[in-house]
C-alpha cells in the first residue's frame, strides 16, 4: 500500500510533459474496442466481496498454468493457456471488474487474437510469439496482484496511470521481437491505444491532457488499415518516435529511482543510490565513447593510451606521449615549432594517433573546406586530423576536423582522375584528383598549374 | 478512357507500385564476402524475414571468431539498418535495444558494381560488431543452412554431436553433445528462421521438461573450400559472448 501512495504520488509529480497541461482541453476518449474493462472507479462493499476471493485463486491458479504446460506440444500450449486464461477472466464478477490483473489477461487474450490474426501461423516464430505474449500476461498479472488485493481491502483507486505506462513498456519490450511487420504495426498501435486510455480513465486525467492528445492525434494519422509491410515498419518507427517522446522509459526509471528513495531509511542510504545510479550512467557513458571510437577506427586499442603514443589535446597541439601516470595525468612532449616542451594533460583531454578514421586514412589525399587540398598526415580516434597541403614551400601540417575534409577518390558523379573536363568559365583541362566532397582538382591547358573546382560545374568530354 | 479517368488510374497504380514495394532494396537472400581494414574476411549472409517483406535476418561473421545475429530492414532505397539479435531477459532469441547498431549505404563501384559498406548505426546499441566493414560486391563461401541432421566431430572427440532428423511440426531436434565442455541431451528448436535455441532437457518421469535457460544459439553453415570441397559446420554461439563459439563439423 505504502508502495501505491509513493506511486501515486511520484506519477502525478514527475510526468515531463505536464507543463502547460490546464491550457489543453481534454478530448473525448472511448473505451478501446477490444477491451472488456469497466470504467468503475470505486467498488461497492459486495463487489469487494467477490473479487478477493477470485483475486487469491486466480493467483493459484495461473502459477500452475504455466508450470502445468511444460512438456506439452507446441499447439497444446496455446490452447491451454488461452483456455486457463479465459477461464479465469470468465470467472471474475462483476463482469467488468477493475482489478490490474484482470485487465493484463485480458489484454494478453486480445494481443493473442492480433497475432493470429496478423501473422501467419506458418511462419516460423509465431507460435512462439503467441506463447511468449500469453505467458508474460499471465505473469504481469500475478506481479499486480498485490497492488489489487491492497486496493480492494484499502478501498482505494486503481493506479491507471503507472499501470498504463507499465504496460506500454511491458508491450513495447515484447513487441521489438514480433517481425511479422503487420502484426508488430498492430501491436504497437494498440500500446498506444491502450497507454492513452489508461491516462484517460484515471482520476486526475486533466494532468495528462498533454499525452492524451498527442497520442490522439498520432493515432489518427496511423490507422487500422491493410498496410504493406515497408509501409508498416515505417510506421512503427514513427510510432516509436512518439513513444519516445512521451518519455515512458524516462519516467519509469525516475519513478523506481524516487521510490527507491522515499523508501530509504537514512540519508547515508539515500546519498548510496545516487551514488550508484551515478556511477551506473558513467559506466554507460565509457561504454558508449568506446564503441563509438572503435566503431570508427576499426582499432580496438583506439582508447587505450601507452608511453610513445602520438596524441592530439582539446588545442589541436600534437605530441608524443613520454609518461602515463596512474592518476591518470600524462606527461607529453608536444612538437612546437622550434623547440619541443614537455607538458602534463589529463588523459581524458587527449586523443590517440590512429590509422585510419571512418573513411579517411594515413596517406589519403584530401582537400579541405576551404578547398586546400594536401595529404592527410595523422589521424586521431576524435576524428581530429593533421593535413599537410599541397602549398610549394610550405612544409608544416595543419589541423583539421575529418567532417571537413573529402578524400580523394577515383570517380565522383560521373567524373573521374584522367577525364577531360571544361568548367563553367570555358576553361579545359584534365583532372587530376577527384573527392567525396564534390570537388576536382583540374590543370588547365596551356596553365601548368592545377586548380580546384566543384565537380557540379564540370562537364565531361564526349566520348567518340 | 478520357483524359481525366486515365490521370486518376495512373495516379493509383503509381500508388499502388509505390505502396506494393516502397523500395527495391540492393541487398538479395545469399551470402558476401567483405573487407575489414582491407582484408578478406567479413561474411554477410541473409535470409528473408518472414512476414517482413524486404527484410533478411542476417548472420554477420568475421573469421568465424566473432559471430553476430541481426535484423535487417530497409530504411530507403539505399540502406538497411541492422538490429542486433540478442538473448531476452525471458531466454527467447530476439531484439532487446531496438536501435539498430548498424547501418548497411550503397554505392555504385568503380568497376559499376554494386558496392555496399556496413558501419556503426552511432545510436545507443554497443551490441554485436564494432568498425567498418567494405563489401566490393563478391560472393561469400559459405552458405546458411537449415538444421542437417547426422554425426558432428570437433579436433577433440570424434564423436562430440549427433542431431536426430527435426520435428517438421514442432521444429525441433534433439542433440545429443559428447564433449568435455558440453554434455547431454538437449533440444534444438527452431525460433526463427535458421537460427537454433537450445535448451538442456530435464527428463523427468512426468515427462520431458525443457530448461528455460537457453545454453547457445545454433546455426549451420556450409563452406566451400578449394577445388570445389563442401564442409558442414555447427556453430554454438554463447548468447552472452559472440567471440565464444564453438565449432562442430559433419562427419
Amino acid at each position: 500500500m505504502k508502495n501505491l501512495i509513493v506511486y501515486t504520488l511520484i506519477a502525478t509529480l514527475s510526468f515531463p510533459l505536464m507543463v502547460k497541461s490546464e491550457e489543453m482541453k481534454l478530448p473525448v476518449i472511448s473505451r478501446p474496442a477490444a477491451l472488456e474493462e469497466g470504467t468503475q472507479t470505486t467498488l461497492s462493499q459486495a463487489e469487494i466481496a467477490e473479487l478477493l476471493p477470485w483475486a487469491k485463486d486466480s493467483k493459484m491458479f495461473l502459477n500452475d498454468l504455466v508450470e502445468n504446460i511444460q512438456g506439452l506440444s507446441t499447439a497444446d500450449k496455446i490452447e491451454r493457456l488461452v483456455d486457463g486464461i479465459k477461464q479465469v477472466v470468465g470467472e471474475s464478477a462483476p463482469k467488468n471488474s477493475e482489478l490490474l490483473m484482470r485487465y493484463a489477461l485480458n489484454r494478453g487474450l486480445v494481443l493473442h487474437d492480433l497475432i493470429s490474426k496478423e501473422a501467419s501461423d506458418e511462419a516460423v516464430g509465431t507460435a512462439d510469439a503467441k506463447i511468449r505474449v500469453l505467458r508474460a500476461s499471465i505473469e504481469l498479472a500475478i506481479k499486480y496482484y498485490d497492488t489489487d488485493i491492497a486496493i480492494l481491502q484499502k478501498k482505494t483507486t486503481a493506479p491507471y496511470v503507472i499501470f498504463g505506462l507499465d504496460y506500454f513498456s511491458f508491450l513495447s519490450e515484447l513487441n521489438k521481437s514480433v517481425f511479422d511487420a503487420s502484426a508488430q504495426y498492430a501491436i504497437q498501435r494498440t500500446a498506444l491505444e491502450w497507454l492513452q486510455w489508461d491516462l484517460y480513465r484515471d482520476l486526475n486525467n486533466t494532468a495528462y491532457a498533454p499525452q492524451i492528445v498527442k497520442i490522439n492525434n498520432s493515432l489518427k494519422t496511423f490507422q487500422n488499415k491493410k498496410l504493406t509491410d515497408a509501409q508498416s515498419i515505417a510506421s512503427i518507427r514513427q510510432m516509436k518516435a512518439i513513444a519516445q517522446q512521451l518519455r515512458v522509459e524516462e519516467v519509469l526509471k525516475k519513478i523506481a529511482l524516487d521510490r527507491q528513495l522515499a523508501e530509504a531509511k537514512s540519508a547515508a542510504e539515500r546519498a548510496e543510490i545516487l551514488r550508484k545510479q551515478q556511477e551506473e550512467a558513467d559506466r554507460l557513458a565509457l561504454e558508449k565513447q568506446r564503441h563509438d571510437a572503435i566503431s570508427k577506427t576499426n582499432d580496438p586499442s583506439a582508447l587505450v593510451i601507452s608511453a610513445g603514443d602520438r596524441i592530439v589535446d582539446s588545442r589541436n597541439f600534437v605530441g608524443t606521449v613520454k609518461a602515463v601516470f596512474a592518476n591518470g595525468q600524462l606527461s607529453v612532449v608536444f612538437d612546437w615549432d622550434g623547440y619541443s616542451a614537455t607538458e602534463t594533460r589529463d588523459i581524458k583531454t587527449v586523443s590517440k594517433s590512429v590509422g585510419c578514421y571512418e573513411r579517411f586514412c594515413v596517406g589519403d589525399k584530401v582537400i579541405d573546406a576551404g578547398n586546400h587540398a594536401g595529404t592527410l598526415q595523422l589521424t586521431f580516434a576524435n576524428g581530429k586530423t593533421r593535413v599537410k597541403f599541397d602549398i610549394d614551400g610550405y612544409g608544416a601540417s595543419e589541423p583539421r576536423d575529418s567532417s571537413d575534409l573529402g578524400k580523394g577518390v577515383k570517380c565522383y558523379a560521373g567524373i573521374c582522375v584522367g577525364d577531360r573536363v571544361i568548367d563553367n568559365g570555358g576553361y579545359v583541362g584534365k583532372v587530376q584528383r577527384v573527392f567525396d566532397s564534390g570537388k576536382a582538382r583540374v590543370v588547365f591547358d596551356g596553365y601548368g598549374a592545377s586548380d580546384n573546382r566543384t565537380i557540379s560545374q564540370l562537364s565531361k568530354e564526349a566520348t567518340k | 478512357m478520357n483524359l481525366k479517368k486515365l490521370s486518376v488510374v495512373s495516379v493509383a497504380l503509381a500508388f499502388s507500385l509505390l505502396s506494393s514495394n516502397a523500395f527495391a532494396g540492393f541487398l538479395k537472400e545469399g551470402g558476401y564476402l567483405g573487407k575489414q581494414n582491407g582484408e578478406e574476411k567479413v561474411n554477410l549472409l541473409l535470409k528473408p524475414a518472414p512476414g517482413r517483406e524486404g527484410s533478411y535476418f542476417a548472420v554477420l561473421m568475421k573469421d568465424a571468431k566473432k559471430i553476430s545475429l541481426y535484423l535487417v530492414d530497409e530504411i530507403n532505397a539505399n540502406s538497411y539498418s541492422m538490429t542486433p539479435l540478442e538473448v531476452t531477459k525471458d531466454g527467447e532469441i530476439g531484439v532487446v535495444n531496438d536501435d539498430p547498431s548498424l547501418v548497411v549505404s550503397s554505392a555504385r563501384g568503380e568497376n559499376g558494381q554494386d558496392v555496399f559498406k556496413i558501419m556503426s548505426a552511432n545510436s545507443s546499441n554497443n551490441a554485436g560488431f564494432t568498425g567498418f566493414f567494405e563489401f566490393e560486391g563478391k560472393s561469400s563461401k559459405t552458405k546458411w543452412l537449415q538444421i542437417d541432421d547426422g554425426q558432428y566431430k570437433t579436433d577433440e572427440a570424434a564423436n562430440a554431436l549427433q542431431i536426430s532428423q527435426i520435428d517438421s511440426s514442432e521444429r525441433e531436434a534433439t542433440a545429443v553433445f559428447l564433449t568435455a565442455e558440453i554434455n547431454g541431451t538437449f533440444t534444438l528448436r527452431e525460433k526463427f528462421p535458421a537460427m537454433y535455441l537450445i535448451n538442456q532437457n530435464s527428463v523427468l518421469a512426468t515427462g520431458t521438461k525443457k530448461n528455460q535457460i537457453p545454453s547457445a544459439i545454433g546455426i549451420f553453415l556450409e563452406k566451400r573450400g578449394a577445388f570445389g570441397s563442401k564442409s558442414i559446420e555447427m556453430l554454438l554461439i554463447n548468447p552472452k559472448n559472440d567471440t565464444d563459439i564453438k565449432t562442430f563439423s559433419k562427419k
